[in-house]
């Protein structure tokens, strides 16, 4: 059975894998069919082959001469310049306000570091003395005394919810007892 | 990459990618001059990106890409060009040679010409690259974005339409 002309086109380029490319050409070498396909296909590729080319090598060096002019002229209008060589322009009414900007910063930090230093020599805060309860809490003795820790609940009843405001509270309070 | 080594590797690419991509241009255009300005056109957008590629490949197969897109670009805009206005194309000149044989060679390079002007692009593009640019199906699969298989396939199709429109035995074959 002959192979389909689409392996044969592969085969007339060289494509196949060896062990197919074995296989198609012990079969084309012993079938007339294929071998007029073969033939055919060369045709065709010298039919496109047949024309007569310009000369490439002439082309490659005239089209490098004008790539490199183009190059350059693009360079030379355009000339890379290092950051710190680059020329920046400000406009006079944004220099104005950035070194205004500036002067307001600088005053505002002298201000803030002169007042800092004024908070810092007032007088401390009085420390809150917990030595009594410390002491009676975890000291060497009661550590590992199983004896129960009794604490007094203050006797009253309008706990507040911690983070509720506690003027929404006092306000339902009121309105609960029909105080309004 | 400084300058000099920039454009040294530029020339580099350029003589190693120039002779294929000249062919593909000129054999799609049809026209030195058109496609010169084609490949000028692509390289100087290489050398404007030329730091970009991983390899010499990945640089050969997009300016191959992008020469094949520039010429079937220029070959619509000429094709509407001269069906509005009938201009004659600029054609490559031949030898003085008025003998039987060179007629008989112009006329078949005017067949096959017309032939291969009447295949679409997605079957011009590998045949060219295959018969001009020399390139396996591998390259070419890289080259236009498609897989080896549909190479094959697409290269098969292009010679069975051409098969088709150049009757063995009526063209000439030098």
């Amino acid at each position: 059975m002959c192979p389909d002309v689409e392996i044969l086109s592969s085969f007339y380029d060289d494509e196949l894998e060896d062990s197919q490319k074995q296989f198609v050409k012990t079969h084309v070498d012993s079938c007339p069919h294929c071998q007029k396909k073969m033939a055919e296909l060369g045709l065709i590729s010298d039919a496109i082959n047949a024309e007569e080319e310009p000369d490439f090598k002439m082309a490659q060096v005239n089209t490098w001469n004008k790539i490199m002019d183009i190059i350059d002229r693009e360079e030379q209008k355009h000339p890379k310049v290092n950051f710190w060589q680059r020329r920046f322009q400000i406009s006079f009414p944004a220099a104005a306000a950035l070194v205004a900007a500036f002067i307001v910063v600088l005053s505002l930090s002298v201000v803030s570091f002169y007042m800092g230093k004024h908070t810092t020599s007032s007088p401390a805060t009085p420390e809150l003395n917990m030595t009594d309860a410390s002491d009676t809490l975890f000291n060497d003795d009661n550590i590992f005394d199983n004896s129960a820790i009794e604490f007094d609940i203050p006797a009253i009843n309008t706990f507040i919810h911690a983070g509720e405001p506690l003027l929404i509270k006092e306000v339902d309070f009121m309105n609960r007892n029909g105080n309004k | 990459m400084d300058d000099k080594a920039k454009k040294d590797y530029f020339e580099k690419l350029y003589n190693e990618i120039f002779p294929v991509v000249i062919k593909v241009s000129y054999h799609v255009t049809k026209d030195m001059d058109a496609a010169q300005d084609v490949c000028q056109d692509a390289f100087i957008k290489l050398y404007h990106r030329v730091d970009t590629f991983q390899s010499v490949e990945d640089a050969k197969y997009w300016l191959i890409r992008v020469v094949k897109n520039l010429s079937f670009n220029y070959l619509e805009h000429e094709k509407v060009k001269n069906r509005a206005f009938d201009k004659i194309k600029h054609k490559p000149s031949f030898s003085d040679d008025t003998g039987e044989k060179e007629l008989l060679k112009k006329d078949a390079v005017e067949k096959v010409n017309q032939a291969l002007d009447q295949l679409p692009e997605n079957l011009k593009a590998p045949l060219v690259l295959r018969e001009f640019g020399g390139m396996n199906y591998k390259e070419i699969g890289a080259a236009l974005g498609i897989s080896e298989s549909n190479v094959k396939i697409r290269i098969f199709r292009a010679r069975e339409a051409l098969g088709k429109l150049l009757p063995v035995g009526e063209v000439y074959v030098p």
